[in-house]
């Protein structure tokens, strides 16, 4: 067939017949069986899913692909907010797929949920066309008669029921059942079980879905996860992306959605779901939209008064790729992460109370810009010196009380906001006197300790000026700060921040000289001094908003201080924005250890609770001693101790006829075996008896204890303990106001214990009471934090005690504790 | 564009078209010179800087070659350093630093060099290794350097052949486009039965098979009999996809008045490596052979000498597959294979040899052989690699027998069309008329018929686009 280059006979009229008709049967047949009508069949998933919404009776209803199956866990949303709660999802479903499941499967049948909500992704939310002939079949499936939205939206003017639609949905159909007769067919001829093809696919698609997870029948996901052989596709995925785009701008499925959820009554938010680090950060993902994509689709979601929750940062949610069950899909625990966040939104947003506005898309499209009001007093009007009269471009110039400012400036490696001009003509500063050629008249200035060098542009300039830089904003180096000069106001101005919701910021910036004239914040007509610390001046301070515009205002009197502002985040709800700076985090937090110190050492005055246990000894392989404690298991070598870097801390001990044994590590004991040792490992004590005899035959009486002495790389606290350790006033003084928080790292170790109510930490200072609370039970990181109310006094001692209740058997191990003030934050108090 | 794709069935009508009906050789060259500019600039126009930058520093080493005979060999270095310094620098520019930072992190180094990320154009392996024969020709004095721009330009950018071959020879190639074309009945037809047969294979066979093949190649631990039933698809995938894309190149050029190398011979149905050799890419290894092996001395040099040749070839061969290693592991098992071969032919019994079992038991050992190598080739890490082997290749749990089965249920399958057409191929050229032009017009519309309905909407470039 491939190579048919012999000559022939003559073609006659016959062959000419039957080389036109030979085709004609052909594609005649294959048309036919493509394009005839069929009867309309009742297709069994869905008649069950509209049975399982109409049983539910839903109040909030979820629609989705299997990305919502894999991803809410419905069961958990019903319990925790207490209405009914349905969870409606089709695999591979489509965006216009979940239009028409919502049309079709719930709003046909009279059924009004108070709530919709879409958990998928940000970019299949945008889509409008299914991705491939399988998700087209599917959508059509759940297609009613009448679909104007569909028919324009997702198959453009063509109808829907097109000979050549119809072809091509029929023909994805017919290939399907072709290589599904395949598959059963070989199970068939190969497997005892399976006595007919149909037997055969029954058998084979259960165990596809367990090896290959629930890939087998999605095309799409096949799609987005095969690295092709192939890989020159990225002219088509830039195409895609293009039509994705143009989806977006044109043709999405938003307003359609909000229409119809409106006619409904009811509320619809998008939930915006996490895939995997690899997928967000995979250029040619499909899953991850372009931030102009993203801002468009925020844009548009506001405009329609669309919610949107996105429960997709997987650092926040702590998600790991052991949360997924592949690239897009949860696995269970992700689940339970991803449901109980959207949960926590749920319940803080009220969303069932329709008074209560929808949580909206925050941060992408929130623009800022800075301005500046005011005058710059106090710049020198500058006359030159020429010094050499061979160098005519040579020429020094005092700047008077600025000179100082430009100095430390330079010196600082700040930007200067300052300019420099030469008749007109802008002066290039250099940060380096030396390399500056006198001779060659090139434009240059260096700002020195005592004025201006100068290598003028041209000979015999008249006139040399500064002026302050028109926009606040300085670059210079790939350093960009914001200068607040005195006698000015600079005004911080946002657009696009949602309504309703209460944006604040941080800032920081560094002071030039040593002016202590307080800058001010200005917002709705208050003001409010800034706070400063040696050279850093910052604040944290709600906006003053209008609609979506919020502004806040800086200013900096005649007299105060030159301010670089370097570091600015932006706060909406939960989310942060970085508008200037790399961040600061840790620049404004003091804190000590309230361990360490000698004046008031931690202590504790009971004897340790005894041990009533009493194993058998044996030997083990290599004849050391062993004892099994299961029992103690949850107290005895802890992967929390593990997890502490503190492996040996186990408050067991190990008496030989009331003699307490050397604890060691049981690398220890077996490399470097000495008598009167032990160790402690897989529930188990192993040990060499003092005299380095059989313990088994040893007359020696072996026990098990617990340490008195509490300290063991960190503290342990017994039932009945009260722990006391603190501060004196010596280095309490590190405060600039006072400490608010206290934050400490303790497990408790009691696996039965979930809630110890009456192990109780309060911190004193003096008399004053900072802080008195319970411990809660801790097996996680360990660490915990507290907010420390007024009465702190650097005068006298802090004390922090913990007593652990004789009578609810809560041990506890406490490896840190430490005293802390965040400036920003006590600011922030002050203020919000 | 893509031959699968309805862009190039509008596009290559057009062509057709004008094409026959212009009737004169410079108009119809002209023709070509510009629609293969545009077949070949279709997604990204900056590619044809490559090409035609290529392609003038041969034309002008060429012309330097007649008129300063004394400075051919210089010549030829400045155009092998123009082809091979393309190529190195848009294919393997970036795995080269990969390897660079790799070596120095290996030694606790850390190093500033970064990828730049190249985009691979594609085909340029295969056009300059096309315009390098041409110089290399003209310099051996087998070719006298064309004078006619468009002549020359139509050989080294013919659209049918551009981006995946056949590699064709200056030799062969260049006198058809100098040559006044006729149209004939007989050929155009027998070119169309070629490209729609092409076509078929490329979707009914390639594009079916290939989700099933990716879909265990993506698994974290494929078991032993499910990734060895997996890379014998690939290898049915592999042949389907690369014949196909041949055979379509072919018959569009044959129905233009062009006749281009055949580049398949049932390469399963190879004896030996030499066979398989002789059968698999025959346009591409040949020129290895006639530009790289032989000038290293070939089988001429002894055993040390042959082995020189052989790995120095394969393993640059392997190389021209892509920037991995895996190809160049690939090189090197072939030339390995090769080299065993020869060691091990002389011993094999004449009575075996000559038995009636002789020759199928040799296919079946020459395919088991290949189907390792293409795993070396499908396969692109290391540790997976040798996780495959290292498994028993017997061993599964009985989900994944299933899906063994199911994935061998497959390759035979869409073994089915490359078996039939290999009786076809023998019966028909027997066939007279009346009866021979409508089987080949229904098998047309068989074709058209099975590729409509197999045709996937995404990933179905061909597998040696990338190459």
């Amino acid at each position: 067939m491939s190579s048919p280059n012999q000559p022939s006979a003559s073609v006659n009229g016959a062959s000419i017949l039957m080389a036109l008709l030979g085709p004609l049967l052909v594609l005649g047949v294959f048309a036919f069986l493509l394009v005839a009508p069929t009867k309309r069949t009742e297709i069994a998933e869905l008649q069950a899913m509209e049975e399982a919404v109409r049983t539910s009776e839903p109040t909030i209803l979820f629609v989705g692909s299997s990305l919502l199956g894999r991803g809410i866990d419905g069961e958990m949303v019903e319990e925790q907010l207490g209405v009914p709660v349905h969870v409606m999802w089709r695999a591979n479903a489509s965006t216009p797929e979940w239009y028409a499941m919502l049309k079709n499967r719930v709003y046909q049948q009279g059924l009004k949920p108070d709530l919709v909500l879409i958990p998928s992704t940000l970019k299949r939310m945008m889509l409008t066309k299914p991705r491939g002939d399988r998700q087209t079949m599917r959508l059509k499936e759940q297609l009613g008669e009448y679909e104007p939205v569909i028919q324009r939206k997702v198959f453009g003017q063509e109808r829907d029921d097109t000979t050549l639609g119809r072809m091509r949905f029929r023909r994805t159909k017919l290939k399907d059942q072709i290589l599904n007769q395949i598959k059963g067919l070989s199970i068939m001829l190969t497997s005892a079980s399976a006595k007919s093809i149909s037997e055969g696919i029954d058998e084979a698609d259960p165990a596809l879905e367990r090896v290959f997870g629930g890939e087998n029948a999605r095309d799409f996901d096949l799609d987005a996860r095969v690295i092709p052989v192939v890989d020159t596709r990225m002219a088509d995925d830039q195409k895609d992306g293009a039509k994705d785009q143009e989806d977006v701008a044109e043709s999405d499925l938003l307003a359609d959605f909000a229409a119809l959820v409106e006619e409904n009554g009811a509320r619809l938010v998008f939930v915006n779901l996490p895939v995997t680090k690899g997928l967000q950060t995979n250029r040619v993902s499909r899953e991850m939209p372009s931030r102009s994509e993203q801002q468009r689709a925020f844009r548009k979601m506001k405009e329609l008064g669309l919610g949107y929750i996105d429960v997709s940062d997987l650092d926040r949610l702590g998600l790991k790729k052991s949360d997924f069950r592949d690239a897009t899909h949860l696995g269970v625990s992700g689940q339970k992460v991803v449901t109980r966040a959207l949960i926590d939104i749920l319940k803080t947003a009220d969303i069932l109370r329709t008074e209560k506005p929808l949580p909206l898309p925050q941060g992408v499209d929130i623009t800022e810009t800075w301005s500046r009001s005011g005058v710059l007093q106090g710049l020198p009007k500058l006359k030159l010196r020429y010094p050499e009269a061979e160098q005519p471009c040579r020429a020094q110039a005092a700047l008077g009380p600025v000179s100082q400012k430009t100095y430390a400036i330079r010196r600082s490696g700040l930007p200067n906001p300052l300019y420099i001009y030469a008749d007109g003509q802008p002066i290039t500063v250099t940060s380096n006197a030396k390399t500056i050629d006198f001779s060659a008249c090139e434009g240059t200035a260096y700002f020195g300790r005592r004025g201006l060098l100068l290598s003028l542009p041209t000979a015999g300039v008249e006139s040399v000026s500064l002026a302050l830089n028109p926009s606040p904003e300085v670059e210079a180096d790939g350093e960009k700060v914001v200068w607040l000069v005195p006698g000015t106001t600079v005004t911080l101005r946002f657009r696009g921040i949602a309504q309703g919701s209460k944006p604040y910021i941080k800032l920081v910036g560094t002071a030039v000289g040593d002016s202590q004239a307080p800058a001010v914040v200005q917002r709705d007509s208050q003001v409010r001094p800034m706070e400063n610390k040696e050279s850093l001046w910052y604040t944290q301070s709600d906006l003053d908003c209008r609609g979506d515009d919020c502004q806040i205002s800086f200013s900096s009197p005649k007299d105060g201080p030159w301010i670089a502002i370097q570091n600015v985040d932006l706060h909406v709800d939960k989310t942060q924005k970085r508008i200037l700076g790399t961040g600061f985090e840790g620049a404004f937090q003091t804190s000590i250890n309230l361990l360490g110190d000698k004046d008031l050492p931690p202590h504790t005055s009971n004897p340790p609770p005894t041990i009533s246990l009493k194993p058998a000894i044996s030997l083990d392989k290599r004849g050391f001693g062993v004892m099994e404690i299961p029992e103690l298991e949850w107290l005895s070598n802890h992967k929390i101790l593990r997890r502490t870097h503190a492996k040996h801390a186990t408050p067991l001990l190990l008496l030989e006829d009331g003699q307490p044994m050397e604890l060691q590590s049981c690398r220890d004991l077996r490399k470097k075996t000495r008598p009167g040792i032990f160790c402690e490992r897989d529930k188990k004590l192993h040990f060499v008896s003092s005299d380095d005899r059989d313990p088994t035959a040893d007359p020696s009486r072996y026990r098990i204890a617990l340490r008195a002495d509490r300290r063991n790389r960190g503290w342990w606290i017994y039932p009945g303990d009260t722990l006391t350790f603190g501060r004196s006033p010596k280095r309490l003084g590190v405060f600039q106001r006072a400490p608010d928080s206290i934050q400490l790292r303790i497990w408790s170790f009691r696996p039965d214990v979930e809630k110890t109510e009456s192990t109780t930490l309060q911190v004193r200072s003096g008399e004053n009471i900072l802080l008195d609370t319970m411990l809660d039970a801790n097996s996680g990181d360990g660490v915990q934090r507290w907010t420390l109310s007024e009465g702190f006094s650097s005068e006298v001692d802090l004390v922090v005690t913990i007593a652990s209740s004789p009578e609810q058997q809560g041990y506890y191990f406490l490896q840190s504790a430490e005293l802390a003030e965040n400036l920003l934050a006590n600011d922030g108090k002050d203020e919000r | 564009m893509n031959f699968i794709q309805n862009e190039f069935v509008y596009f290559f009508i057009i062509v057709l078209v004008v094409y026959w009906t212009l009737r004169n050789r410079r108009y119809q060259n002209l023709l070509l010179m510009v629609c293969s500019g545009i077949f070949y600039g279709w997604v990204h126009p900056w590619f044809l800087l490559l090409l035609y930058g290529s392609a003038l520093t041969d034309y002008f080493v060429g012309l330097g070659m007649e008129k300063y005979p004394q400075r051919r060999k210089a010549l030829l270095i400045v155009s092998l350093c123009v082809n091979l310094g393309m190529l190195g620098t848009f294919k393997y520019f970036d795995f080269f630093i990969e390897n660079v930072i790799a070596a120095f992190g290996a030694m606790g180094m850390e190093t500033s060099l970064h990828t730049l990320g190249i985009f691979l154009p594609v085909g340029i392996s295969f056009y300059t290794f096309q315009t390098m024969s041409y110089t290399i020709e003209v310099y051996r004095g087998r070719l006298q350097p064309r004078q006619n721009f468009s002549d020359y330009i139509v050989f080294v950018s013919f659209f049918p052949q551009l981006v995946a071959g056949p590699v064709e020879r200056a030799t062969h190639l260049l006198p058809q486009v100098e040559k006044e074309r006729v149209w004939n009945r007989q050929r155009f037809v027998s070119g169309l039965t070629l490209a729609l047969w092409g076509g078929a294979k490329k979707v009914m066979v390639a594009d079916t098979i290939a989700p099933y093949v990716d879909k265990i190649y993506l698994l974290d631990e494929p078991s032993g009999p499910m990734i060895w039933a997996a890379t014998i698809g690939f290898s049915i995938q592999i042949l389907a996809d690369f014949s196909g894309y041949t055979d379509i190149a072919r018959g569009t050029a044959r129905m233009l008045g062009f006749e281009l190398m055949e580049n398949f011979k049932h390469p399963y149905l190879a004896v030996n490596p030499s066979d398989f050799w002789r059968r698999w890419h025959v346009s591409f290894s040949t020129w290895i052979r006639d530009y790289l092996y032989i000038p290293l001395g070939g089988s001429r040099g002894g055993f040390w000498g042959t082995i020189r040749a052989t790995f120095g070839a394969m393993l640059l061969s392997g190389l021209w597959h892509g920037a991995s290693w895996n190809f160049v592991l690939w090189g090197a098992y072939h030339a390995a294979l090769s080299t065993g071969y020869r060691q091990v032919a002389p011993r094999i019994p004449k009575k075996i040899k000559e038995s009636p079992v002789g020759w199928p038991l040799a296919v079946v050992i020459m395919y088991m052989f290949s189907v390792i190598g293409w795993m070396i080739f499908r396969e692109t890490n290391f540790s997976r690699l040798i996780g495959y082997w290292s498994q028993n290749p017997f061993h599964a749990t009985p989900d994944q027998w299933v899906a063994t089965t199911v994935m061998l249920g497959m390759c035979l399958f869409a073994s089915i069309p490359l078996v039939l057409a290999l009786f076809v191929q023998r019966w028909f050229p027997n066939v007279r008329q009346p009866w021979r032009l409508p089987i080949q017009t229904t098998g047309w519309a068989l074709c058209i018929v099975l590729m409509f309905l197999f045709v996937r909407m995404h990933l179905n470039d061909f597998i040696y686009f990338q190459f």
